[in-house]
This record gives structure tokens, C-alpha cells and sequence, in this order.
């Protein structure tokens, strides 16, 4: 096989800093090559400077042989190079056929800009059904799950004939049924002979879809090698420069009163008569796709959204959570679902990131406490280890493993009865996730009650004391952790599947 | 080795480039005293005591108005109604003044009529969700119209009291009141910024509403106090200027909206939200009426200054935009 794409001795740093030292990287025709390592390792810049993002950077790129240096991402595609970025690029009001063809409509008439819409169907399907044959595109993106958007994606790349494609974290927003078929669908335009570059921090993904594995360390290649050479267990201590003995360290904790229990929630089109406690030092775990409803729940206990109708108790008495202040003085804490979006305020420091849930707690009169302050986001930043040259560091400078230890500390510092952690470990590197996993564990043992919303599966069997499996809104079955296996919460996945639409 | 001292050379520039733009205080700060000094040498007249006291009192009315636009602005919004519900407070209090009401009741009625404007345009747009855009701009239609419909266009100067008159020509130890009341705002509203829990909240809520209504802040109390405090500060500042005038003028405010959004932007506020210094916007404010007296001073034509201000504006969130982009990367 040829090399599609090359690059020697690629470096680039920003201000002293290395993000990236020395690296070569061949990508041959036809294969599927994944890129691993942890966050900050280097991976997104050598992304960005493949796809035109990055124009100034040391050392050589070539394509079929040639050197090339391209000056923006438009340069990158005219060269068959397709990038899909783990933000989504579509346009959420248009529907899916526009959206596929952006910036390429067909055309009656070219000087009138008159869009031909019958030709532009016809291209869009011919590209959604090389992707999933039946993917609705008269639909407004917006309204599709986010695996439907993917697709979308994938089929926008395609559209442009790319000889290259790059996925970064393709897989990080979807369930493991919705990730079987993207990666069939990865399989597919490996077939048709495009090339690509797979990141993932998922390592089972990786090593269901790739024939080559690049492991990154601090802007270093530290392993290149087919994917058959080399176990999950050497790329994790290859990726962190250690090895992770227990991922898991669940320990036995005694399970003391109710904390928390629902009965018979509801809201309208979410979730339906939901019902469960959850106790001290218990660890419950919620499995379920992307859309059964988990999300929704959380954020109506945490009084984000209202509760159409049902019951919660927190220790034996009847509460009615008004708003999330209202949750937070009752002593229910939420680590939401999309730290970017509804966990962090980016352009601001750690510190007032830290302290936004706690401001009335901690002011005198109408001022705030800086002391206080101060102390508790001490504590907590060292107690959750996160890595910044200073509290006053602004939370997007961080790495999204620390930017979630910021969420987290911010929610421990409310000092919660019971914290809701929804998808706690998305898209963060191996290494910080299995500090999440003690962090939780030991939260537990502190006697917090803890409900945990995951789509990973290791992860709900690996902490969960008791299991709920979530189908469309309602609960399919409550596991132990003593019967809980993979293949058993699967079935009950697929239990849903004859009542899906348009899959 | 050649290669090398130039990147370092090279980058080495461009730290101090970004140190300057980054440092938007000081930006504005050299700016201003540049302009000083050029309106000094090139006229006799504008560095007189006579005009610098102008020029503050000038200032003292525009800031007023961009405090409270600061806030808006900072919360992720904007008041585009400030400027008519300042003209229709000068309108209202002279009227009063006029009838024999007394002063203390006349100020706080006034203030009130500006409360309620801003009170109505926070739920306009934080309860309901009409874009701030065009709450606010159907607000100035409805002050303005109110002003004309009262006065029919006509100034209103009879019976205006002295003791009225001394809020904005009256002099403490020689320092006009006016500059006083302005500093006072000022000392409040940097107080509430940098040491409040307010303060904290509506940071947090114009960087990111919903991160900020998860951790417990009423995002849309927040956005509403926002519009209120400006309302109210724009009818304050809407008496000071009829008493500085000496009559209630219904074209008062012809030229306020442009100068307090642009004192706003260019003290660096960020349209976006989430950022702002309330000292920026003094800066800001400064620099707008000083601009404006010295092209007069220069006896350029009011419409030439126009165009003049409106370069800046952009400038301004050019610089802005600038500087995010750098903060991004």
C-alpha cells in the first residue's frame, strides 16, 4: 500500500511550548489508522495542522508524494482532505439534504444563484445512503439525535469526495448500539478506499475499526504499530507513561438510609413513571441510550426542568424542588451533562467557576467572602489534583479532564446529600477518568449518595452498586451489581429496537 | 542559529503587541492623554479651566447613563432605550418642578417612570424572550412618543426652581455637583462589580446563562435588574440634564444612545457578554465628550464629528474582537 499522506519531522509550539515535537505519521491507502493518546497529547494539533487549521508549523507534509503546506482548511479540501470535528458543523434550523450539500447546491441557473432543490434531494440521498440508507434528511438537523447528526456529518464529508477523512472522537456522544453502526459505516468507506484517521479515547472502538494505532505522548509518537501487535493494556500504559492496575477500585462500602426516592415521575415526551431510591454511600448506576430519558430525569430532580407529575422524598420528607438554587439549599448537586455548555463558564478562572454555586454561603452581607473563597478553592483544587498554574487560570486554557475536575469541585464544595453525575468521564483521557473513578468511590464511602449516569458500559459495571436500564423514558429493569453483565443490559438496549422508527 | 534569533525576535514583538492590545485599560488610557495633548497644542481654548469643567460635566451625564449600560452589557444585553427614557425624565421633571412638587418627590417619581421602563424591558426580554434588539428599541419609540405628545415639541423652562437648577450647574468647593453625583455612580457600580455577589452572578450569567442557571443563579432576575438599574440610572441622569440645561428639551437625548454605547464599547465591554470594567467605561466616556468638544474646539462640523465618533466605534470592537481572537487561541 502507498502512503496517501505524510509528515516528517512535523513540530509546532506555542510560546516555548511544545505541543507537538518531531512527529512522522504515514497514513496508507485504504486503512483505517487511529490516533490515541491522552488529553493535551497532541493529537488536535496534528489534526489541525493536516486539515488546514494550523498554516505554520516546522518540518514536512506531503500528499501522494508531493509537499504541500496548506494555507487554510478550504486548501486542505481541495486537496481531498475531509474533516469531521468533534463540534458539529451543520446548521441546526436547515434540514438535512441542505446541510449535506452547504456551499455546493446544484444550480438551474448559475448567474440568478436559482437552487435546482429536486437535483439537490437526489445528490443528498445519494450520499445519506452510502452513510445509513433511510437517514431522514427533510427534517430540520435540529430536531435528529445526535447520532443522526453524525451521519449527516459523515455524509456532508463524502459529498466532497475526499480521499482522506478525519474523525476526531466520532464516537464520544454516542451509545454503543448507535457506535456498532458507525463503525460498520467506517468499515463501509474503508472498502470504498478512502483513508482514515480514527481519534477516539474509547479503546474498544479503536481496536474494532483500526489496521494501525499512533500513540502520542506530550507532543511525542511513542508507539506506531498494526493493531493486531499491541493490547488494550499496553496502549493505556503507553498513553499515561504508568500502568493503571485498577480502574476500578470499588471498594465495600455499608449501605446506610434512604437518601433520595421518586416515585412515578413523568414529563411530557421525556421520561414516564420513573421510580427508584437511592442511599447513602450507594453508587446508582443508569444505563440507557442517548434519548431514554436519563438526561431529562436528572435535570427534573435537580429542578432544571419541571416535573409534570410525580414525587420525590429526600430522607423520608416530601420536597418540591423549585429551581436549581432551591436544589442546591436542599443538597442535591448535578454535574451536568455537557461541562462546555451548561458545567463551565469558559472565559472565567477556576476559582469564580468554583464558587458559583456556593456565592450565598460564602458573602457577608451583599459582599463577597474572598477569604472563604479562596480557602475552599484551595482545598478543593488539591484535593481534585487539577493541574493549573493558578486559580486564576482561565478554565479554557485547561484540559477537558481538568476542566471537569473544575465542575466537580464545584459541586463538592456545596457539600451535596446526593450528586447526580451525568456522563462524568466523556471525552476525558484514560489517566483522569480512573481519578474520577476513585474520586466517586470515595465520595461514597464518605456517605454521599451518588446517582451516575453513563453510557459507557465498564463504567456503570464497575461502580454500580444497583443498575437501572432506561428505555424510552421508562425503566426497563433495576439490576444488581451481583447480576449485572454487559450482555444482560445490551438485551435490554435492544429490547427497544422493534420500536424504533427510521433506524 | 540565524533562523532562530529571528523567531525570537519575531516573537518576542508580537508579546509586546499583545501585551498592549491585551491591556485594554491601558490602551484607552494612552489614547486619551494622546488626544489631550493634541487638542491642547492645536487650540487655545480647550485646555481653558472653563472647558475642562465642561467637558466633566459632560462626561458626568453620558456616564451616568453608560454605568448602567454596563451592566446591561456585561448580562449579554443591550439598552437601546436608554437615551428616550433620559429625555422623557427631563421632560417629566421639569413638568413637575413646574407645578411646584417638591424637589426630593420630584426626583424619585422620576426615577421611578425610568424603573418601570426598565423593569417592563427586562421582562420583555429575559421572561418572554424578545431579542434585546427590539424590546428596547420599541421602548425608546414609546418614550419618545410620550415626550412629544406632552411638550408637542416645545421645550418646557418656565418656573424651574434654583434649588432644581443646582443639581446640574451647582458647585461643591468648587467642584461641579454634577461630577460628584457621576463619581459617586461610579465608586457604587465598581463596588457591586468587583466586590458583590451581584457582581459575581452577572459575570457569570452574561459568560454563560445556562451553566450559570445550573449553578443555582436566577439568570432571568439578573438579566431583569440589569434593565431596571439602567432605566433608573437613565432617568437620573435624564434630570440632571434638564437642570443643567435649565429646561426639559424634547431633542435632549438626540446623540446620548451613540455616545453611551460607544463609551461602553470602548472601555472595553464586551457586546457578547461576560465582560466589562465599569472604569473602562469612565475611560470610554471621557474620551467620547473630549472628542467631541475638541472637533468643536477645531470648529469642525457637527456632522463631520459624527463620523468621527462612528470610526472609533468600530475601531473599538475591532480591537475587541481582536483581543478575544487572541484570549481564544
Amino acid at each position: 500500500m502507498d502512503d496517501v499522506l505524510k509528515l516528517e519531522h512535523v513540530s509546532k509550539s506555542y510560546g516555548g511550548i511544545h505541543a507537538l515535537k518531531d512527529v512522522s505519521f504515514q497514513l496508507k491507502s485504504g486503512e483505517v489508522h487511529s490516533l490515541i493518546g491522552e488529553n493535551g497529547a497532541g493529537k488536535s494539533t496534528l489534526i489541525k495542522i493536516i486539515s488546514g487549521a494550523i498554516p505554520d508549523y516546522d518540518g514536512e507534509v506531503s500528499i501522494g508524494g508531493k509537499t504541500v503546506r496548506f494555507k487554510n482548511p478550504l486548501d486542505a479540501q481541495n486537496h481531498k482532505i475531509a474533516a469531521i470535528y468533534q463540534e458539529r458543523s451543520l446548521i441546526p434550523s436547515l434540514n438535512g439534504a441542505v446541510n449535506i450539500l452547504l456551499g455546493q447546491e446544484p444550480l438551474r441557473n448559475k448567474a440568478l444563484g436559482w437552487i435546482y432543490k429536486q437535483e439537490l434531494n437526489k445528490r443528498a440521498r445519494y450520499y445519506a445512503d452510502l452513510v445509513a440508507p433511510g437517514l431522514p434528511l427533510d427534517i430540520p438537523v435540529r430536531k435528529m439525535s445526535a447520532a443522526q447528526q453524525q451521519l449527516i456529518e459523515i455524509a456532508k464529508a463524502l459529498s466532497r469526495d475526499p480521499d482522506i477523512i478525519i474523525m476526531d472522537e466520532p464516537t464520544s456522544s454516542l451509545t454503543d448500539k448507535e457506535t456498532v453502526l458507525l463503525i460498520s459505516i467506517i468499515k463501509r468507506l474503508r472498502e470504498m478506499g478512502k483513508s482514515i484517521i480514527f481519534i477516539s479515547h474509547k479503546l474498544k472502538d479503536i481496536f474494532e475499526v483500526s489496521n494501525t494505532i499512533t500513540v502520542l505522548r506530550d507532543g511525542m509518537v511513542v508507539e506506531n504499530s498494526d493493531a493486531a501487535g499491541v493490547t488494550e493494556a499496553d496502549l493505556v500504559r503507553m498513553m499515561v507513561g504508568r500502568s493503571i492496575k485498577n480502574l476500578f477500585p470499588k471498594e465495600d462500602v455499608e449501605i446506610g438510609e434512604e437518601i433520595l426516592r421518586a416515585e412515578g415521575l413523568s414529563r411530557k415526551g421525556k421520561f414516564r413513571d420513573i421510580s427508584y431510591q437511592v442511599h447513602a454511600g450507594e453508587i446508582l448506576g443508569v444505563a440507557g441510550l442517548v434519548g431514554a430519558g436519563r438526561s431529562e430525569m436528572a435535570m427534573s430532580i435537580f429542578g432544571g426542568d419541571k416535573l409534570d407529575s410525580g414525587t420525590v422524598y429526600l430522607e423520608g420528607k416530601k420536597i418540591t424542588v423549585k429551581n436549581p438554587s432551591d436544589a442546591i439549599a436542599k443538597g442535591i448537586g448535578l454535574v451536568p451533562e455537557d461541562r462546555k455548555y451548561q458545567g463551565l463558564i469558559l472565559g472565567m478562572p477556576i476559582k469564580d467557576n468554583m464558587v458559583l454555586a456556593i456565592l450565598k454561603q460564602y458573602s457577608k452581607w451583599f459582599f463577597n467572602d474572598n477569604r472563604k473563597q479562596n480557602r475552599t478553592v484551595d482545598e478543593y483544587m488539591k484535593k481534585l489534583d487539577i493541574k493549573a498554574p493558578s486559580k486564576q487560570q482561565k478554565v479554557k486554557n485547561l484540559s477537558g479532564g481538568n476542566q471537569q475536575k473544575v465542575v466537580i469541585g464545584k459541586w463538592l464544595s456545596v457539600k451535596p446529600k446526593v450528586l447526580i453525575m451525568d456522563e462524568p468521564t466523556r471525552g476525558i483521557d484514560v489517566g483522569t477518568k480512573a481519578e474520577i473513578y476513585k474520586l466517586i468511590g470515595q465520595l461514597a464511602k464518605e456517605g454521599m449518595a451518588i446517582i451516575l449516569i453513563s453510557s459507557e458500559m465498564p463504567e456503570i459495571l464497575g461502580l454500580s452498586d444497583r443498575i437501572l436500564v432506561m428505555r424510552e423514558g421508562r425503566i426497563a429493569a433495576e439490576l444488581s451489581r451481583k447480576e449485572a453483565t454487559e450482555e444482560k443490559i445490551l438485551k435490554l438496549y435492544l429490547g427497544g429496537i422493534r420500536d424504533e422508527k427510521g433506524n | 542559529m540565524k533562523k532562530e534569533t529571528e523567531e525570537k525576535r519575531g516573537s518576542s514583538s508580537q508579546k509586546t503587541i499583545a501585551l498592549i492590545v491585551n491591556n485594554h485599560e491601558f490602551t484607552i488610557a494612552a489614547f486619551l492623554i494622546l488626544m489631550i495633548i493634541v487638542f491642547s497644542v492645536v487650540t487655545d481654548t480647550f485646555l481653558s479651566v472653563k472647558n475642562v469643567l465642561n467637558i466633566l460635566n459632560l462626561t458626568s451625564i453620558t456616564f451616568i447613563m453608560a454605568a448602567g449600560m454596563t451592566l446591561v452589557m456585561i448580562c449579554g444585553g443591550i439598552d437601546l432605550s436608554v437615551a428616550a427614557i433620559m429625555t422623557l425624565a427631563g421632560i417629566i421633571s421639569t413638568s413637575l418642578i413646574a407645578k411646584g412638587l417638591n424637589l426630593w418627590l420630584v426626583i424619585f417619581l422620576t426615577i421611578m417612570v425610568g424603573v418601570m421602563a426598565g423593569t417592563v424591558n427586562g421582562i420583555m426580554t429575559a421572561k418572554i424572550g424578545i431579542v434585546d434588539f427590539i424590546a428596547t428599541l420599541a421602548m425608546q419609540l414609546v418614550c419618545h412618543g410620550i415626550t412629544f405628545t406632552w411638550t408637542g415639541g416645545y421645550p418646557i423652562f418656565e418656573n424651574l426652581t434654583g434649588e432644581f437648577k443646582f443639581w446640574g450647574q451647582g458647585r461643591v468647593l468648587g467642584i461641579p455637583f454634577l461630577v460628584i453625583l457621576a463619581l459617586i455612580v461610579f465608586v457604587v457600580i465598581h463596588i457591586l462589580l468587583s466586590k458583590c455577589r451581584f457582581g459575581s452572578k452577572l459575570y457569570a450569567t452574561g459568560g454563560n446563562r445556562e451553566a450559570s442557571r445550573l449553578s443555582g443563579i436566577n439568570v432571568v432576575k439578573m438579566k431583569v435588574m440589569t434593565f431596571v438599574i439602567s432605566g433608573g440610572l437613565a432617568a437620573f441622569a435624564g434630570i440632571l440634564m434638564a437642570s443643567r440645561l435649565g429646561s426639559g428639551q424634547p431633542t435632549a437625548g438626540e446623540t446620548s444612545l451613540n455616545d453611551v454605547i460607544g463609551s461602553t464599547i470602548l472601555g472595553g465591554t464586551s457586546p457578547n457578554g461576560g465582560v466589562g470594567k465599569v472604569y473602562g467605561t469612565l475611560m470610554g466616556a471621557i474620551i467620547f465628550t473630549v472628542i467631541t468638544n475638541g472637533l468643536t474646539h477645531l470648529q469642525v462640523n457637527s456632522y463631520v464629528q459624527e463620523i468621527v465618533r462612528g470610526i472609533i466605534i468600530l475601531l473599538a470592537l475591532a480591537l475587541n474582537s481582536y483581543r478575544e481572537r487572541l484570549g481564544a487561541r
